[in-house]
């Protein structure tokens, strides 16, 4: 029970506004503050540092007993950007919110019709000059254009890019205008968000096709768009894709935070394929940096979302991460039951690309742990999935891997037999140079085959794959 | 083998936009928890709601993202509308033209009550921690504290006095 003559404490008033008072406490302190301005006027304050609090709260370093942060003060990223500048909020309507709910409806219904202009390409800029930054339903159409296409940017990432960049183009030339004229759009579907998506978009194909500097720009520009927004979990999701882009450039500290702070905002939000993506990035950070039993915590954790959810995709990249954490630790035959039990939940009719990946991987571990003839037949059995998908790129690495392989079980026989068929497959398709064939050729000619320059031909024709296969997830 | 396709917050709008009981439920929220009448109200939730239009994301609860995105504008609306008290207040006791805020202000404030929940005990920002992030109340986030009852909560309002101190 409250002590009524004596004024509300700073507890208490937090738990006033956080309604953690019991019905008699609570009718006790309202009537106290009604009838003691001291106490009124301390609530007001409680009021604006529980907002205050609230705000820091989502970023939890800030509670943190001590934090030394891996980014240093000068990266755009080492602090979530604050939109601190007043606002006018303009008076809503119910008028307002009814033509958004059908602005969206038309806006998710014409969203196909852009998304298959991208991928056809040729169609692209026709389209997309035939819509309307005044439209709200036009706004609406290119914002779930712009984030779908970013999860399907394994489809075809250049021409995810020109689509990014032609938005950007066009509000160029004629989105200002169109903002100041049509409030309702604008109030809908603002320009940040719009421009945000679309340096996202952008960003995350540079990042696929291995330009990361201009995925810097596109990734900063994103940030500070969406920091202007106020939009948080866009903040989080650009955050996620710097992480990956730091990844790939060695940068796995750096990674490691930004990806754990996205992950935390994903989780507050319940958005749980997104925080499944952030701790699968976080494990492989942590799998860079030589931690591999934390590594292999997160990967856990993104693994049960993605096989709920049936997001293949993610699914095998993660299951290789995990036999990666797995033979790091010396489990290797656990890593061999996890692929195993991925075999098992991936169908053969529906899934044979994803099962090409498990089988390669497979292979990987078995090559790391010296089984060079099992490591053989499992890359065997990827490349014939591979070929059977039209992964042709994927395919002859494998076979490169495969006659390396067979070579190191001292299986001559089987390297040379597996490297003339090579040959005769790509004699049909004139894609190789011949001074790579003519390298294979003279690593297997001898009795003694040559295992570094297999291997230095693998690596570089690993270097030419795209992300999807090293673990990249969209 | 069928995959657990989670539900939609987008549904979910059009769901508060058309039931009047989910709404004042929100708004009585904001009225509680951060004292904000129900004109303003309405309008953050249709912010809100906007930008819930606005993704269209599949998540764990659509009630329980669209009560974040709501909470969290009704934070920033509150650090906001302080910030501009205080520009009003200081340009009519000076008698000079109303200063464009920039935010630097608030950025210094943020960091000032950084530095000083750095500062606090261990075990306030443990609880504050439990309550602001991981969704505990405020019993439960004290109740690893609780040696007395009143000792808990003076070690507490300590703490949040020092903090309160940032903001004036």
């Amino acid at each position: 029970m409250l002590e009524l003559k004596s004024h509300l404490d700073e507890f208490t008033l937090l738990r006033y506004i956080a309604d953690e008072l019991d019905e008699a406490e609570r009718g006790e302190a309202g009537r106290h503050l009604e009838m003691c301005s001291a106490c009124s006027e301390r609530l007001d304050q409680v009021h604006q540092l529980d907002a205050e609090l609230q705000i820091l709260a989502r970023d939890r370093d800030n509670f943190a007993e001590k934090h030394a942060s891996a980014l240093p003060k000068e990266d755009p990223f080492c602090k979530r950007p604050e939109n601190d500048a007043w606002r006018k909020r303009e008076r809503g309507s119910s008028q307002l919110i009814e033509a958004a709910v059908t602005a969206s409806r038309q806006g998710a219904e014409k969203k196909a019709r852009v998304l298959e202009a991208v991928v056809g390409s040729r169609e692209m800029h026709a389209l997309l000059g035939s819509l309307s930054f005044s439209e709200p339903a036009d706004r609406y159409a290119l914002l779930y254009a712009l984030q779908e296409a970013g999860q399907r940017i394994a489809e075809n990432p250049v021409q995810m890019r020109r689509f990014g960049e032609e938005v950007l183009e066009r509000w160029r030339r004629d989105g200002s205008e169109a903002a100041e004229r049509d409030r309702g759009a604008e109030r809908m579907v603002p320009k940040l968000t719009l421009l945000g998506h679309a340096h996202q978009l952008a960003g995350q194909a540079c990042t696929w096709m291995g330009e990361y500097e201009m995925a810097q720009t596109h990734f900063q520009l994103a940030y500070s768009s969406f920091g202007r927004a106020d939009d948080e979990t866009s903040l989080a999701f650009v955050e996620l894709l710097e992480a990956q882009r730091r990844f790939f450039i060695g940068r796995g500290e750096e990674a490691l935070e930004l990806a754990r702070r996205a992950a935390a905002t994903f989780e507050v939000y319940g958005l749980d394929e997104a925080c499944a993506k952030a701790r699968g990035s976080q494990g492989m950070a942590l799998l860079r940096l030589g931690r591999a039993d934390e590594a292999l915590e997160c990967c856990y954790a993104a693994l049960e979302v993605f096989e709920n959810r049936e997001l293949w995709s993610n699914y095998v990249g993660i299951v290789n991460n995990i036999a990666v954490c797995l033979v790091n630790l010396g489990r290797l035959d656990d890593a061999r039951r996890e692929y195993a039990r991925a075999l098992r939940h991936l169908s053969r009719s529906e899934h044979r690309s994803f099962l090409a990946f498990i089988r390669h991987g497979l292979a990987e571990v078995l090559f790391a742990a010296e089984r060079y003839r099992e490591a053989a037949r499992s890359v065997l059995r990827a490349r014939l999935l591979y070929i059977n998908c039209g992964l042709r790129a994927n395919a002859l690495g494998a076979w490169l891997f495969e006659i390396e392989s067979w070579a190191r079980a001292g299986d001559l026989a089987k390297a040379r037999e597996s490297l003339s068929a090579f040959l005769s497959h790509l004699s049909g398709e004139r894609s190789l140079d011949s001074a790579v064939v003519r390298r294979v050729e003279e690593a297997l000619s001898g009795l003694d085959p040559d295992f570094r320059n297999i291997a230095e031909l693998r690596q570089h024709a690993e270097t030419i794959l795209p992300p999807s296969s090293r673990g990249l997830s969209a | 083998m069928g995959a657990e396709t989670p539900p939609a917050t987008w549904q979910f709008a059009e769901a508060v936009i058309l039931d009047p009981s989910q709404r004042d439920k929100l708004l009585r929220y904001a009225s509680s928890r951060f004292g904000i009448g129900r004109a303003d109200g309405e309008d953050l939730l249709q912010d809100t709601l906007l930008e819930v239009l606005r993704k269209r994301a599949h998540v764990r609860s659509p009630e329980g993202f669209v009560f974040t995105l709501f909470r969290d504008t009704c934070a920033r609306h509150v650090v906001t509308r302080s910030r501009r008290r205080e520009v009003f207040s200081e340009a009519s006791e000076s008698g000079e033209a109303l200063p464009r805020s920039d935010g630097s202000e608030n950025v210094e404030r943020h960091l000032a009550l950084r530095q000083a929940l750095a500062g606090i005990s261990s075990a306030c920002r443990r609880l504050l921690c439990a309550f602001y992030i991981e969704g505990q109340s405020l019993r439960e986030a004290a109740e690893p504290l609780a040696v007395t009852e009143f000792g808990v909560s003076k070690t507490i309002n300590r703490c949040l006095r020092r903090l309160r101190a940032c903001l004036s």
